[in-house]
């Protein structure tokens, strides 16, 4: 009975192997150029001048690999042209498409590895140039004006193909917001009607807070230390709105600028316990959001006075202690 | 850095908004001017597909310029289906005026661009209308006093057809936002 079993799995097991090898038979054969002038050449060449740039220095290297993608460009070009059947979506052949990513990819260096948002923008204006290059040629390559019936077909592929690169145009300046004011990822996108959100919210109010640590350092380094009647005048509200605006200047002086700062607002509110003043230091995101009420960060500093003695002076004067808890 | 926000509602809301408005203006067109049925769907998709692209053209040509409070504002309806305004009478004016501009200006926009198609395409609209008897010789008098001409319908008028259709569509959309402003209440 095992013997059977044996049996039974070498059969398929030769079979298997036989289907293996028809497979990379056919693979053979279709790779191999029938003819000196045909796709496969081409792709050869390609592969064969990447292999030689990784042999060369600079600047061969970068002359070969170009040469290995326009190669490769070429190549693609002619074997789509020739299986167009093979690759149609919709009798909407994918050709032009698989060739123009390409030539976007060369022409826009992503290649070399520095992606620019024009790679993806100019691909289907590219890929549609590429699918009716062939209506503007006679045999011959003599240029021609194409035919009425393929001009319709051409007005409406080539407005089609730009409302798409609109689109995409449209996702790059919907990131350059978000890159711009990172804090807007942090909010409820459920409302828009125009884009959907595909991560959980990360705290991206790092600005927001950088901001309220560095008024928080800048007031503590104005208050310590101070003899109390000073700090106290300070702490009026009338003051503390004069001295507003001269804070938040410091304030941006001191770290890079940043798109957000525009919207970041700062409200100092100044209330009194038992021991001192507490400085309630709150930072306002004014700008876009998706409530009514207004979004905050806060920080309390407690202000309490103390007797030191200062250095030349026999008293103990009382001055101000200031302590911001992280 | 770069997946988080996608505009798929935008896509597909205008690809709706496409299919469904280059259906009815193939219809208005097919019935007014009396151009076959594939004719008038290819005209009304190459001048719809033109009106949207001028139209996403004017949107990234504006945004570079504008000042920063009104980057918010955008922002603000964009991310967030808000509107900042301190007065709620202002914000639907403003709607309605912006409705309105649009609608002109697609009219013209596909006014023209039908013309400058017809130019490309080479094709004239055929007359399918029954030409007019021209008696060679006219007598003035009672019995002469009407034409044929006053008795056949009028031909129609391109610049009309497209008016309607365009109003059809609009209707169309208004209906569209109608209905999701009342969905999301």
């Amino acid at each position: 009975m095992g013997f059977l079993i044996d049996f039974l799995k070498l059969g398929l097991l030769l079979n298997f192997i036989k289907f293996i090898t028809d497979f990379f038979r056919q693979l053979v054969k279709s790779l191999t150029p029938p003819s000196a002038f045909s796709w496969q050449t081409l792709i050869f060449l390609s592969v064969f001048s990447y292999f030689m740039a990784y042999f060369a220095t600079y600047p061969l290297r970068d002359l070969l690999a170009s040469m290995g993608w326009v190669f490769l460009i070429f190549g693609v070009s002619w074997l789509t042209t020739d299986n167009e059947d093979v690759l149609k979506i919709y009798s909407f052949s994918l050709g032009p498409w698989i060739t123009g990513a390409l030539v976007c990819i060369f022409v826009f260096g992503t290649w070399r590895g520095d992606f620019t948002p024009a790679t993806l923008i100019c691909w289907p204006p590219i890929s549609a140039v590429l699918a009716i290059v062939r209506e503007f040629f006679d045999t011959g390559l003599k240029f021609k004006i194409p035919q009425p019936v393929a001009r319709q077909n051409i007005v409406i592929l080539l407005l089609t193909n730009l409302i798409i690169s609109c689109w995409f145009q449209f996702y790059f300046i919907t990131q350059d917001w978000i890159n711009k004011y990172p804090v807007l990822l942090s909010d409820d996108f459920s409302k828009s009607a125009f884009v959907v959100k595909l991560e959980a919210p990360q705290a991206e109010m790092s600005r927001g807070t950088l901001l309220l640590n560095s008024m928080g350092q800048l007031i503590k380094q104005e208050l310590e230390n101070k003899p109390w009647p000073q700090v106290e005048r300070w702490l009026l509200p009338d003051n503390l709105r004069e001295r507003l605006p001269a804070l938040e200047r410091q304030v941006e002086k001191r770290l890079p600028w940043a798109s957000e700062d525009l919207w970041w607002q700062f409200e100092p509110r100044v209330s009194s316990t038992k021991s001192g003043y507490n400085l309630q230091l709150q930072t306002v995101w004014k700008g876009p959001s998706s409530q009514k009420r207004e979004y905050y960060i806060q920080k309390s500093c407690q202000i309490t006075p103390t007797y030191k003695q200062r250095r030349g002076e026999t008293n103990q004067t009382l001055t101000a202690k200031v302590d911001c808890p992280a | 850095m770069f997946f988080n926000v996608f505009p798929i509602p935008t896509v597909l809301f205008q690809f709706l908004f496409l299919l469904v408005t280059i259906a009815i203006e193939g219809i208005v067109l097919h019935r007014l001017l009396k151009l076959s049925r594939r004719t008038s769907i290819e005209y009304s998709a190459s001048i719809n597909l033109l009106t949207t692209f001028l139209g996403w053209v004017l949107f990234f040509s504006v945004l570079p310029s504008l000042p920063k409070v009104w980057e918010g504002h955008l922002i603000s309806y964009i991310f967030f289906d808000r509107l900042i305004t301190t007065q709620l009478s202002s914000a639907y004016t403003m709607v309605i005026f912006t409705l309105f501009t649009m609608f002109l200006s697609a009219f013209l926009i596909k006014l023209i661009g039908l013309k400058i198609l017809q130019l490309l395409l080479g094709d004239v609209p055929k007359d399918t209308y029954p030409t007019v008897k021209q008696p060679s010789v006219r007598r003035r008098g009672l019995l002469n006093r009407y034409d044929e001409q006053d008795f056949l319908p009028p031909k129609p008028n391109q610049a009309i057809a497209l008016l309607l259709a365009n109003a059809c569509s609009y209707s169309a959309l208004l209906l569209l936002l109608v209905l999701r402003f009342v969905q999301f209440q």
